[in-house]
């Protein structure tokens, strides 16, 4: 099944901010367990988020509430209205336009909703084709395992057996007394490595037969950049807000958590152009190669999306992330600067780039302290299995998938060495 | 570009341990007059020892002195509000702030409200006055020396000492410790086997590992007429005050030896429940990544080597990448590897680029062992260029990180404050081995963050006419010598 995303952005009443603000902070607390959205009732749904931002007084306050789900779209927001009403009722009270009084019902809640719903210039997803349902029995799947090999050992029982033998034993409980049995699914996540190496082709095909058109434009593209980077070396604009404290408060304080970072365009139709042409690449890039858990080399996020907001003015970078948030915005710099920069060399006081994908973030305290100062407050994350990075998931995927498979003593002990 | 570093400018212990000083004393002072305490300063200042290149230790002096601030003693002592909030954000928080405790993992029997210094609610500290010795006599004379007999008259008062001799290589647990440290580009150090990190990584004013020239706090030219600073280059109205310094990380650990030793007894015991001495070894060796001699498991993974624990040319020239990159030598989650996973993460994947990062997170270390009474432990020192970048990193990243390079649920099992009820992975073929019911071996004590000025600031702090008035603050002196 296909994971979606959407983005409801509203305005938020000025006078509502502070109440709205201490509200989610309650909500924050444990998004799970709370009365107001009951998330954890909501089978489909991956993680959540739900960010202010409401300090650059150049735009309106405004509320971003960010979900990863599987399954459409239309069936999300009928279930996030029957789990959640009382939560979307309290929260969305202080926004503009929400319904009231008698014309407040789930249809009109849920037509508010979609008409708020932003959409996404270029989605990434970590493990594209794993349900809810599919990740988290493969993590209870290799806790069973653990669970029965470490009683085993100490019994003495798996003493001088091999790896298939092992396997085997493995197999016997997962068929037998174990509460729980491995659910592999249709497109297991192994399977990914082909529809990557198969998309390549034909987007790398396509580019070839294309090459010929493509190419000059490209050349005039780069050099219109380049020109505009120089000349925007010494350009002063307005400065953005000061960092926001409580980003910092709200950070590092579980496995995975959720980053929403915004940036405003530079005013200049070059710049314009380049971020959505950047983003319209990427978004391909994303959602038809980078499946194979990695973001350009970078093995912690979960899920990833740009969201052109403010009739195009700013761009809304939503990342859910495992990991430390100093780790996780320094891979950056240390690993993948280049995706970074395509998105963000266009938006103002952002680290000078060159040639678009260059310099930005490779310097780190020029990246860090853009990064700090652009980061949401965002009291509320949710998430399905919120203790997982998404190495642990793709080694748990991994181990589930081929359980049935590694016959031989070389694939066994490939298997056992996941655990 | 290549780093030249100014020796007479950087204080000694950036690019010495000391190692033929066994005895030391750490004291912690409060400013109470600041300018008696400048006047103290300034005598002082000229016997700090510098990094001046060492050409043989037998030249070097018999005692050594170091000193380092804190933002309050930066403060007191005059220093500007621009050039205090030029400061980084963990170093003006400081080590107690509940942010900086939550990264660094000080909760519960290690939170601050249970040390005994550097806690909100114990004396502040402004001052780490680092002294070393060769001997007892020649320590107590330079602390004399320092402090004279009557501390008060210095502007300072005594908020804590403590006492440390080192009788070999070994930390308390009995395994040689500080083999490890960075080799700094431009200090003469060609460690075998190690890359030579940017200068920029230790000290301040210097191009750092990401080709970074990071700025540094600087203060009015106005506010130093005599010129004791260099001009900051970046700022034409401003001369340097952090250039040649570097940040200074103290942390006291208490090391539960016995409760150690105890553990890897029992983690080891035979099916029929008699000791297995050998296997008990092995298991502490797996915990730490070395043999007691020092001897990585990556080189000698199935005995203890001393030879090759006290030869300095092999006992740190090792990387996990080619020969271990399982673990099955060296668990991925032993101690050595959590501090310093050298070319060996699962990403990135290339060995180059992953020592490269690894090298980006990089600390000095200049700990002595302590024992009070029954107590005993480690007094960590750290020195880096950015305590969120190296130390904390480490800490919160790595070392207290239970997901660290792919592993599940376990921390770093030696240093990291376990529940109570840790594990730690041991890899195997065919099948791994889990040490389930880790408890706390180390507790934190107490610490703080510091700066480390260089010389030319210190001297600039002493002369600094700009006071601001001081509260009257009534002080516990506690003596721990």
């Amino acid at each position: 099944m296909t994971q979606n995303t959407c983005t409801i952005i509203t305005r938020i009443k000025p006078e509502n901010l502070d109440p709205l603000e201490a509200l989610l902070a309650s909500i924050g607390s444990d998004p799970g367990a709370e009365q107001y959205l009951r998330l954890r009732d909501i089978a489909s749904l991956h993680m959540a988020g739900i960010a202010v931002a409401a300090r650059d007084s150049r735009f309106p306050p405004i509320l971003i509430f960010e979900s990863n789900f599987d399954g459409p779209a239309d069936d999300y927001f009928r279930e996030l209205v029957a789990h959640a009403r009382a939560g979307l009722d309290a929260i969305y009270s202080k926004c503009e336009g929400y319904p009231s009084g008698a014309s407040r019902t789930d249809a009109a809640i849920i037509a508010y909703l979609k008409a708020h719903n932003a959409p996404a210039a270029a989605v990434f997803v970590g493990l594209p084709g794993q349900t809810v349902g599919s990740v988290k029995n493969a993590i209870a799947v290799r806790k069973e395992i653990n669970r029965f090999l470490d009683a085993e050992l100490a019994a003495g029982a798996t003493r001088k057996m091999s790896a298939r033998q092992i396997r085997d034993r493995i197999m016997q409980h997962l068929q037998g007394a174990s509460p729980i049995s491995p659910e592999i699914p249709p497109v297991t996540f192994s399977a990914f490595r082909w529809v990557a190496l198969r998309n390549t082709i034909v987007i790398a095909l396509i580019g070839i037969v294309l090459l010929p058109v493509l190419l000059p434009m490209v050349l005039i593209w780069l050099l219109m950049v380049r020109y505009r980077e120089i000349r925007e070396e010494n350009a002063s604009a307005k400065p953005d807000p000061p960092t926001d404290e409580r980003t910092y408060a709200v950070e590092d304080r579980s496995v995975q958590f959720h980053l929403a970072t915004i940036g405003v365009i530079k005013e200049n139709p070059v710049r314009r152009y380049t971020i959505r042409a950047v983003l319209a690449l990427v978004g391909v890039m994303w959602r038809h190669i980078l499946v194979r858990g990695g973001f350009g080399g970078i093995y912690t996020l979960h899920f990833a999306h740009a969201v052109i907001i403010d009739e195009g003015r700013r761009i809304l970078l939503l990342t859910c992330y495992d990991g430390s948030a100093l780790e996780y915005l320094g891979n950056f710099t240390d690993i993948a600067g280049a995706y970074i920069n395509a998105a963000y060399g266009s938006v103002e006081h952002y680290p000078a780039c060159k040639w678009l994908l260059a310099g930005g973030a490779s310097g780190l305290q020029g990246f860090m302290g853009w990064s700090r100062q652009h980061l949401q407050y965002t009291p509320v994350f949710y998430s399905a299995y919120p203790g997982e990075t998404m190495l642990n998931l793709m080694k748990d995927l991994e181990l589930r998938d081929h359980l049935y498979s590694a016959r031989s003593e070389s694939e066994a002990e490939r298997l056992l060495q996941l655990l | 570009m290549r780093t030249a570093l100014d020796f007479h400018d950087i204080q000694g212990l950036v690019l010495n341990g000391y190692r033929h000083l066994n005895h030391a004393r750490f004291v912690l002072l409060q400013i109470a007059d600041a300018d008696a305490t400048k006047r103290w300063l300034a005598h002082v200042a000229n016997h700090i020892g510098s990094a001046r290149r060492r050409r043989g230790e037998e030249e070097l002096p018999g005692s050594q002195i170091n000193l380092a601030l804190t933002l309050s003693g930066l403060s007191k002592l005059g220093l500007p509000q621009e050039t205090l909030e030029a400061f980084p954000r963990e170093f003006q928080m400081g080590m107690d702030a509940p942010e900086r405790s939550r990264r660094l993992g000080d909760v519960g029997e290690c939170a601050p409200e249970r040390w005994q210094f550097g806690a909100p609610t114990t004396p502040r500290i402004d001052l780490l006055l680092m002294l070393y010795a060769r001997d007892a006599a020649t320590l107590d004379q330079s602390t004399h020396q320092a402090l004279s007999t009557a501390p008060s008259s210095n502007g300072v008062e005594e908020v804590f000492r403590q006492h440390s001799v080192r009788h070999d290589d070994k930390e308390p647990f009995g395994f040689r410790d500080g083999i490890s440290q960075p080799a700094i580009e431009g200090s003469g150090q060609r460690p075998p086997g190690q890359a030579i990190l940017k200068a920029g990584e230790f000290i301040l004013g210097h191009v750092d590992e990401y080709g970074d020239l990071v700025s540094v706090p600087s203060v009015p030219r106005k506010l130093d007429p005599a010129g004791v600073l260099t001009p900051d280059l970046s700022h034409p109205t401003h001369s340097s005050f952090g250039r040649n310094g570097s940040y200074l990380v103290l942390r006291k650990l208490e090391q539960d030896v016995a409760g150690f030793q105890n553990f890897v007894a029992r983690a080891s015991r035979n099916a029929d429940g008699s000791d297995n001495p050998e296997r008990a070894r092995l298991i502490a060796a797996k915990m730490v990544g070395r043999w007691p001699s020092g001897a990585p498991l990556t080189l000698a993974p199935e005995k203890d080597d001393p030879e090759l624990g006290s030869n300095k040319h092999r006992n740190n020239n090792f990387g996990f990448a080619v020969t271990d990159r399982d673990g099955f030598a060296c668990p991925i989650g032993s101690h050595i590897r959590r501090a310093n996973p050298r070319d060996a993460l699962v990403f990135p994947k290339s060995p180059a680029r992953a020592l490269n990062l690894s090298n980006r997170h990089r600390i000095i270390r200049r700990g002595r062992p302590y024992r009070d009474n029954a107590e005993q432990g480690i007094l960590f020192i750290a020195l880096n260029a950015s305590i969120a970048r190296q130390f904390e990193f480490i800490q919160q990243s790595w070392l207290n990180n239970p997901k660290f390079n792919g592993l599940y649920d376990e921390i770093d099992p030696l240093s990291s404050a376990s529940t109570g009820n840790g594990m730690m992975t041991i890899q195997a073929k065919p099948l791994r081995e889990h040490l389930p019911g880790l408890p706390r071996f180390v507790t934190m004590r107490g610490g703080a963050y510091f700066f480390m000025p260089s010389i030319r600031a210190i001297k600039f702090l002493a002369q600094l006419r700009q006071t601001p008035r001081l509260n009257q603050i009534s002080r516990v002196i506690i003596d721990q010598g």
